[in-house]
């Protein structure tokens, strides 16, 4: 139960919408979707480690 | 498996959805990964409870001669619970059409995995019937 993972994630949410509202306030909208887009792939990056071994898990209980 | 256990899954399972609802307002995709990844923490978790039932089970069926149907009856399980799995997810996002799509993809997929054995059913009916 890596509750930190999920910290993680929220953090990484946080930090990248308070950039996105700095960056859009200050004019610069093609950055803060930069911004936005990148955070995303991060926080996916970081997930699909949980994914594969869901999916290990599936399958071999599941015998799939 | 004991009683911590089981509070520390609902403590995380609280945990997880309070920080989807923290990013749901400023950033909803974060709140949908947020959501991915606890549910699939969860779902491991859950997963490692049941290996020992279902093996219990398999065992009992592999004496029989049935007992490859039993297999594809897990397996169709299986790919429910996959196809389940993903179209929460996709509703949570607000994509029902999405939900309904994959749902629909999976429904078709097990009735594929089924069709040697309704084709077996059929066969005998059609030996019964001579």
């Amino acid at each position: 139960m890596e509750i930190g993972l999920i910290m993680k994630i929220a953090g990484i949410g946080l930090v990248v919408a308070m950039a996105h509202q700095v960056l859009s306030r200050t004019g610069r909208e093609e950055q803060a979707t930069l911004l936005s887009l990148a955070g995303v792939v991060v926080v996916l990056i970081m997930i699909v480690s949980q994914l594969d071994e869901l999916f290990t898990e599936l399958k071999s209980v599941f015998g799939l | 498996m004991n009683a911590a256990e089981i509070a520390a899954l609902c403590g995380f399972a609280v945990a997880a959805a309070l920080m989807g609802t923290l990013l749901k307002s400023a950033k909803p995709e974060f709140a949908m990964l947020a959501a991915v990844a606890g549910g699939a923490i969860i779902t491991v978790f859950g997963l490692t409870k049941l290996r020992p039932v279902i093996e219990y089970v398999r065992e009992l069926c592999s004496s029989n001669e049935y007992g490859e149907y039993l297999g594809l009856l897990i397996k169709a399980a299986g790919i429910g619970y996959i196809g389940c799995f993903s179209s929460e997810v996709c509703r949570d996002a607000g994509e029902n059409a999405l939900a309904a799509r994959v749902e629909f993809a999976v429904r078709a997929a097990i009735l594929l995995m089924s069709l040697p054995l309704i084709k077996n059913i059929f066969a005998y009916l059609e030996e019964f019937s001579k």
